[in-house]
């Protein structure tokens, strides 16, 4: 998938992997991937600017940890939780549509 | 030089504060550990992404910002304005004035400079919370709309702090109704009531909180400038004009009316003397509130002239940096 595909998407697929665990930035790339079947194959510098900002929202919380290398762990807060079901919602009904409309 | 010292080059010259560049730094330090083979693109590409998604969250939240203080500032000189000289007259008395009724030819600069410093303020951040809400859906805006924000905020936070410093102008202000009359050839101005701010006054909770709430308003604007800076040094990478006043009212009520700068301008004037005109013939003083609204009305137009292209107020044919 390329990138420009997700564009409007990204926010609510890191909030959704974040959501299960928390998560340092090369573990929020390999989930999509995984949870993708490797079709979200980003350019994996271009997740972090997102990281920050949703961070910047209060959509998501980070905190250093030191087991180990020292790294970044985001988890979602409850307004990302929220966020997440407004996207979750709005996936819904515009996929719906779309299938709808090329069926 | 390698990939992290590119990068940190690249998020420094985006603007990226040197702490956000550390994590950042680390972050992809962390990442390269996991994977050195890790392809995370163009240094450089990340850094102007970096500022575009920071930048744009950073100069509407400092508008946000600027445009709250300055409502608290615009409300306490609210209450000081109509609280103020509803109140005074019981407890204070009238013929107070120590300048025996006539104005001092010192005061009418002060007062004057401090008029405009509080138009300015008040438009600067009421633009700038327009502006900032008209593209509250943006996820990255362009440089020419962050500029704008900034330096609306920017502007609005030092009128805002002046006029708050230039309180005991407000003193004068306060001495309503004015008198306009002619002497000698010129206007000489005349209050027939004083109530004044540093008189003597009895047990009331207002003269305290302008005098307590002056200086904390004028910290808190002053303390909000190096943030205001720090956003306009995070500048999206996007180009792009900074737009006019139309922008401000949004692309629906800007064709409804067939909008344009100077149409906006012109009618907020005319708005500005009505509204005015109609407060000073309920406080019996017509004449008095016909002068504060064209005396208004021309800060607001002057104000459009000067600082219009500046503000992105009206569009120059240039976009803004």
């Amino acid at each position: 998938m390329k990138p420009e595909e997700l564009k409007g998407h990204l926010d609510g697929l890191i909030l959704a992997v974040v959501s299960q665990e928390p998560l340092h930035g090369y573990a929020v790339i390999e989930a999509l991937k995984q949870r993708s079947g490797g079709a979200l194959a980003l350019p994996e510098g271009t997740v972090y600017p997102a990281l920050h900002r949703l961070e910047a929202e209060g959509l998501l919380k980070s905190e250093w940890t030191q087991a180990g290398r020292k790294r970044r762990v985001y988890s979602i807060t409850k307004r990302g939780e929220k966020e997440l079901g407004v996207s979750r919602e709005r996936w819904r009904v515009f996929s719906a549509t779309i299938e709808a409309v090329l069926t | 030089m390698n990939y992290l010292d590119e990068l940190d080059s690249e998020l420094a010259a985006a603007g990226i504060p040197a702490r956000r560049r550390a994590r950042i730094v680390a972050e992809f330090t962390d990442h390269l550990g996991e994977n050195p083979a890790a392809e995370l693109g163009a240094a450089k590409d990340l850094a102007r992404q970096f500022a575009d998604e920071l930048g744009t969250r950073l100069a509407r939240i400092t508008a946000y910002r600027a445009f709250a203080v300055l409502a608290v500032a615009g409300i306490t000189l609210g209450v000081m304005f109509f609280g103020g000289g509803r109140t005074w007259g019981a407890w204070v008395g009238y013929g107070s004035n120590p300048y025996d009724g006539v104005i001092p030819g010192w005061w009418v600069p002060l007062m004057v400079l401090w008029f405009v410093t509080a138009q300015v303020a008040l438009a600067a951040g009421s633009l700038a919370l327009l502006r900032a809400w008209q593209l509250r859906h943006e996820r990255v805006i362009t440089a020419g709309d962050a500029a704008v924000l900034n330096r609306r905020a920017a502007v609005g936070l030092v009128a805002g702090a002046f006029t708050m410093l230039l309180l005991p102008a407000t003193d004068l202000m306060l001495a309503r109704p004015l008198i306009y009359r002619m002497s000698g050839g010129a206007i000489e101005v005349q209050v027939d009531r004083w109530h004044s701010l540093f008189a003597p006054y009895g047990h009331t909770w207002w003269p305290y909180v302008a005098m307590i709430g002056g200086p904390l308003l004028i910290i808190a604007m002053l303390a909000m400038l190096p943030s205001v800076m720090a956003a306009a040094r995070l500048r999206p990478s996007r180009e792009g004009a900074a737009g006019d006043l139309t922008s401000d009212i949004g692309p629906e009520l800007s064709e409804r009316f067939a909008a344009s700068p100077e149409r906006i301008a012109v009618a907020l004037s005319a708005t500005i003397v009505l509204v005015m005109l109609a407060v000073g013939a309920r406080s019996d003083d017509a004449l008095d509130g016909l002068l504060r609204g064209v005396l208004d009305a021309g800060v607001c137009m002057a104000g459009f002239a000067l600082l219009g292209s500046y503000l992105g107020l009206r569009t120059t044919g240039r976009t803004t940096s």
